[in-house]
């Protein structure tokens, strides 16, 4: 089996060159610089458009080469293994033109993506100095005339706001506000009056220091009435909607992020500690932290299929993938900081400090676009939705069959198909007691450890008391109990459960014969996943640990071949 | 013999807390502002090391055996918590260098060298010490009588600064550590730019062929690393504590926040879930708390015990990581700007990081350790003995006491808290410790104390806390502790007194 | 669902409502007015849309999880509802 993203994300690294190469431009040593001088990686932006990736942000409907979120994925994943300011500072204009693609006219799309493709940078403005996550507290307000509006107000912690040639604000446009008070307007700043706007200065922030976050105020600034995007007033509602589009993309950039981290920690581990006692495994928390990348990665591919196979779901599957992935790579970069130590992380005279540098910069992935709490919130208003949907086990078996079967053909994605709440809850979980069954049964038939039949067993109970104590949960408007947190958050690990197995069941054939068919074989990378979560959702109970170092060569393998790490081949332009 | 009672140890603290100005002041030396501009430049604040000076920091570092003031190490990790809470890299920067020289040279013997290193820190002069890094450090080769070292330490604090280096070489049988003056053929880099604890300079230094007489080696035997790992023993206690004042900060900071932000319409202290999550920092900075006391106390009264603040690091070092972690979601974007009112909280946040890898190093697993008997552990005001720096470098850990010790009056008075510090006991961490050193701290400190620090509030929270931590399934409804101990934390808030046991109000 | 007729009428369908959105609210019905927007009773709009589920439930229906933003008030959600099911 050929996973073709990963192809396309393989020729895309070996057009950026060896990272390696301080002569490359996307080398680590000029990440490092640029960083140091929080400078905004102009020439590398400029070579990732030369290498067509903006192109990548834009429907094939309108011109560009974005068919599949899937493929975007990949791409952003390896753009952040090298570097992820470069990657946020990039994906920028994605963020931006978003809205358009999904609820602009063709007209304003079709404009908006020739521009795209002379090299305008879109940025996405939405959040102000005093409101932060509550959207509808925003100020910044237009009034309307004939033929145009006049807006008034600030954005502040805006990506891209100074250096974009558009920016899409939330603005209110109905004095009252409320949800449908507020609407999205593509500004063309190179059109606005002299004076009628200022870019704020950038702000200093702990990582992604070369970024341009900045911000900008209009004063009676005056935008055609052609600049709506969609009907007025739908605002909020296609920024929700985005939101859960680029929310599922963070997952690539989280991972790309871990898989730099882990990378860097071999190669530590290899120069300067040599192999653990007693045996020639890496040391276990190499192995640990391998393992729950390859988790994140299970997370972030059903994530990114779903947009096209589980459209309508996507407001609990993307939440999922936004809490989970990202901290679980944050607990990995931190756990493998303190394995390696001070040398690593006070000093640039190794690897050009570029532990201390990702470490830094990926803090800002629990912060921006929707933090924990926003998602665990949409989550637990969704209780009712996946109580509901697990009681009945309802399962959407074609979209599923889809989302996880990684050799099936994605259908378009279809932003019409979007909604803001999962009608149908989580096909992925609630087919989980039936993938635990066919898992417990091959445990059976031993065709895979009877670990894994156990930790199905596990699973099944967690599943079934998590559910029960959602179902308790007394849903309230105003003041959701912490308790709900801990649920929501516990449902994200569940998620991670059924992608895992899931993916696990339904490739394991095809990947027979492919380069990583070792990390598949007896359900390996299946029961150190599993171990891993159980430990999180289980904590206090004793597993056998042995199964991480058995995952020790298959990490050692891909180290030395310059591959992502990964389920899935992907030879990187890595030099080793 | 026992070191002396700490009579006048809160008048001490309450010296260096007036020196160091109050930390919520613009215009003190250390108000949230003046640290982030120093961090920025890359320096410490120059007018906390005026006042650290002032108040005589170096003498706290010094053992009294050697002329300075240090004979408890509950009492230094005070003072350390007391600098940290306002800025760690001073804490670390100023303090941590001199007294791991001072440790060393004390275990040495050698009494040239510890009249030469109390003269230096006696004088306000400080040295410099490495850290473990990647590379393969110094060599220090006999040659005509001499030793000729060469090599590189690639992590040593602010070595330019320092008025002394006690570096650490590799010998011909074993590994020692030479101390030296300051000497411009000890060749220090550029300080690394680093991501955290900026102001401590770190560098490298290299010598290349450099002679120094061999009475410079403090450990001639090359039992160097034993001696190491008796003053790391120390340092990482004191660390640990420096630790909790750190998360004092940011829970502040966080507060302060949390209180003036408006989400949703209403402050954000108004949601239940943000109410939760300030709580819960505050009973891990009570269970952090209790732990290092009880680490540091059994430095005294257990030094065969090795694992203990081994294990003790790796908890608090967690408690502090994960409870900061918590906060900074809560803080949002203001957690991630070097700019603006809660600026601190980055800077504290990345010192902090780089601490965890400077005194945590590689993981290792953690023996359980059940509970500790001795009263004098959990007194409110115990005596202890003097420090056994040699018994303190014994690699062999002592045998664990095989059954937990909870005080038969205290099981009989609160049987729920009791079997709830019982069942946390087998945990093959260090949750079981934790939780008897708060429960027989709690009890055997309410004699003589008042409120917060007596009542079973507190303790009820933080067991809960900690068996929700080891995935304990909640029986307990935390509604009803949560309004009470955020109640507590505002008034402290508003008092300017400490989130710790102790509650200290801001000196005058 | 139960098996028995539901009531389809305005007053029912307004009453039952009622009560769900006091549920959420966790404050008596008879406090509720059906003209008052349910946003200025605390009922987030952005998040609080739970309440959706219960009506597709009981009325077997699909709804637009926007329902509330765009039938803002007590009174306009039950005269919505009783456009589709009020024949029944």
């Amino acid at each position: 089996m050929k996973y073709l993203p990963h192809e396309l994300a393989a020729l895309f690294d070996r057009k950026l060159g060896d990272p390696h190469d301080p002569l490359q431009a996307f080398s680590f040593a000029r990440c490092a610089d640029l960083d140091e001088r929080e400078q905004f990686p102009t020439e590398i932006c400029r070579a990732l458009d030369e290498l067509g990736l903006a192109q990548h942000y834009v429907p094939t409907a309108h011109g560009g080469a974005l068919e599949s979120y899937e493929e975007l994925a990949a791409l952003l994943r390896t753009v952040a293994r090298r570097d992820l300011t470069v990657a946020i500072a990039h994906v920028s204009t994605f963020l931006g033109a978003a809205s358009v693609w999904l609820a602009g006219s063709p007209e304003q799309a079709g404009r908006l993506a020739a521009e795209i493709r002379d090299g305008s940078v879109v940025s996405l403005a939405l959040t102000e100095q005093q409101h932060g996550s509550d959207l509808l507290a925003n100020e910044l307000a237009t009034v309307e005339g004939e033929s145009w509006y006049r807006v008034n107000g600030e954005k502040w912690l805006i990506g891209n706001a100074s250096r974009g040639q558009f920016v899409c604000v939330l603005a209110r446009t109905d004095p009252a506000g409320g949800p449908r008070g507020f609407s999205l307007l593509l500004v063309d700043k190179r059109r606005l009056a002299p004076g009628s706007f200022r870019c704020l200065p950038a702000v200093r922030t702990v990582g992604i220091r070369g970024a341009d976050i900045s911000g900008i105020a209009f004063t009676d600034a005056e935008v055609p009435a052609t600049a709506v995007v969609g009907e007025p007033g739908r605002g909020l509602e296609t920024v929700l909607k985005i939101l859960q589009l680029t929310r599922s993309l963070c997952g690539p950039l989280s991972l790309g992020t871990g898989d730099h981290a882990l990378r860097l920690a071999v190669r530590y581990s290899l120069d300067h500690l040599g192999p653990a006692e007693g045996g020639r495994t890496a040391p276990r928390p190499l192995t640990e932290a391998y393992t729950d990348l390859l988790v994140a990665e299970a997370v972030t591919l059903a994530g990114a299929r779903s947009i096209h196979a589980l459209t309508g779901e996507l407001s609990v599957v993307s939440a999922a993938v936004k809490c989970f992935v990202p901290h679980t790579v944050e607990e990995l970069i931190a756990s493998l900081g303190s394995t390696l130590g001070a040398g690593v992380f006070l000093s640039r005279s190794y690897l050009h400090g570029a532990f201390q540098k990702l470490e830094r910069d990926h803090h800002i992935m629990s912060i921006f676009d929707g933090n924990t709490f926003v998602n665990l919130n949409g989550l637990i208003n969704q209780f009712a939705q996946l109580t509901r949907g697990h009681r009945r086990r309802t399962v959407d078996e074609d979209g599923l069959a889809v989302a996880v079967d990684l050799s099936a053909e994605l259908p378009p994605a279809r932003g019409e198909a979007l909604e803001l709440l999962s009608r149908a809850g989580s096909s992925l979980v609630q087919s989980l007691p039936s993938a635990l069954a066919e898992l417990a049964e091959l445990a059976t038939l031993r065709a895979v450890p009877p670990t894994l039949g156990r930790y199905a067993e596990e699973l099944l109970q967690v599943t079934e008391e998590l559910h029960a104590a959602m179902a308790d949960h007394r849903p309230s408007a105003r003041d959701v109990p912490p308790e709900a947190f801990e649920l929501a958050r516990r449902w994200t690990q569940v998620f991670a459960a059924a992608a895992c197995v899931q993916l696990w069941l339904r490739n394991r054939e095809a990947v027979a014969g492919s380069p990583t068919a070792a990390l598949w074989a007896d359900g390996l990378w299946l029961e150190a996943g599993l171990a891993r979560l159980l430990a999180r959702l289980r904590p206090g109970t004793l597993r056998d640990g042995a199964v991480f170092d058995r995952l020790s060569d298959r990490l050692l393998d891909q180290y030395r071949d310059g591959e992502l790490f990964s389920l899935l081949h992907c030879r990187m332009e890595e030099t080793v | 013999m026992t070191a002396p009672m700490p009579a006048r140890r809160l008048d001490r603290l309450d010296r260096l807390d007036a020196l160091l100005g109050d930390p919520r002041t613009p215009e003190g030396p250390l108000g949230p502002e003046t640290v982030v501009a120093a961090d920025e430049r890359g320096e410490l604040p120059a007018a906390g090391i005026r006042a650290l000076d002032a108040y005589g920091f170096n003498a706290e570092l010094l053992p009294a055996a050697l002329g300075g003031r240090f004979t408890r190490v509950d009492e230094l990790a005070e003072a350390f918590r007391t600098v940290a809470r306002r800025d760690l890299a001073l804490a670390t920067g100023y303090g941590l260098g001199s007294l791991t020289a001072a440790l060393h040279v004390q275990r040495s013997g050698d009494h040239g060298r510890q009249a030469e290193l109390a003269e230096l820190l006696l004088a306000g002069g400080r040295v410099a010490t490495a850290f473990t890094a990647p590379g393969p450090g110094l060599r220090a080769a006999p040659v005509g009588g001499q030793l000729l070292l060469s090599g590189a330490e690639q992590l040593v604090g602010d070595p330019a600064g320092a008025d002394a280096l006690l570096l650490p070489a590799a010998l011909d049988r074993g590994r020692g550590h030479l101390l030296l003056p300051a000497d411009p053929r000890l060749i220090a880099s550029p300080p690394h730019s680093s991501t955290g604890l900026r102001g401590c300079r770190f560098a490298a230094v290299t010598a290349d062929g450099l002679r120094v007489d061999p009475d410079r080696l403090v450990d001639p035997d090359g039992d160097g690393p034993a001696r190491a790992a008796a003053v790391g023993r120390i340092t990482g206690t004191v660390l640990g504590s420096a630790l909790v004042g750190v998360l004092d900060t940011q829970l502040r900071t966080a507060l302060g926040f949390a209180e003036e932000r408006v989400l949703y319409g209403r402050p954000v202290t108004g949601l239940p879930s943000a109410r939760a999550l300030l709580v819960d920092a505050f009973l891990d900075l009570l269970i952090a708390d209790c732990c290092t006391a009880v680490a540091a106390r059994a430095l005294h009264l257990r030094p065969g015990r090795a694992g203990l603040q081994h294990a003790v690091r790796q908890l608090v070092s967690g408690l502090v990581r994960d409870a900061v972690h918590q906060l900074s979601l809560l803080l949002g974007a203001r957690s991630y700007l070097r700019e603006g009112p809660h600026a601190l909280f980055q800077k504290q946040s990345r010192d902090r990081t780089a601490l965890a890898t400077l005194h945590t190093g590689p993981a290792q697993p953690v023996r359980p350790i059940t509970a500790l008997t001795d009263r004098a552990l959990f007194a409110a005001e115990p005596q202890l003995p003097e420090l056994d720096l040699e018994r303190l470098g014994r690699i062999a850990d002592e045998p664990a006491e095989p059954a937990p010790g909870i005080d038969p009056e205290l099981t009989a008075a609160h049987p729920e808290l009791a079997a709830l510090a019982v069942s946390l006991v087998e945990r093959p961490d260090a949750t079981g410790f934790a939780a008897a050193a708060c429960l027989q701290l709690w009890w055997h400190g309410r004699p003589g104390h008042e409120g917060f620090r007596a009542e079973p509030l507190w303790i009820h929270a933080a067991l809960h806390r900690l068996a929700t931590r080891a995935g304990h399934r909640s029986t307990a409804t935390r509604s009803g502790h949560d309004a009470a101990l955020l109640d507590e934390l505002r008034t402290r808030l508003a008092e300017g007194r400490t989130f710790d046991l102790a509650a200290r109000p801001p000196a005058c | 669902m139960s098996e028995t007729a539901l009531d389809t009428s305005a007053e029912a369908i307004a009453d039952w409502l009622t009560g769900r959105v006091a549920y959420y609210l966790d404050r008596p019905a008879a406090e509720l007015r059906p003209d008052v927007k349910l946003v200025e009773y605390g009922l987030d709009s952005v998040y609080g849309m739970s309440i959706i589920t219960e009506i597709e439930d009981r009325f077997d229906l699909e709804l637009e999880s926007t329902l509330a933003w765009d039938h803002p008030t007590i009174a306009a959600i039950t005269g919505y509802l009783h456009t589709l099911v009020g024949g029944r």
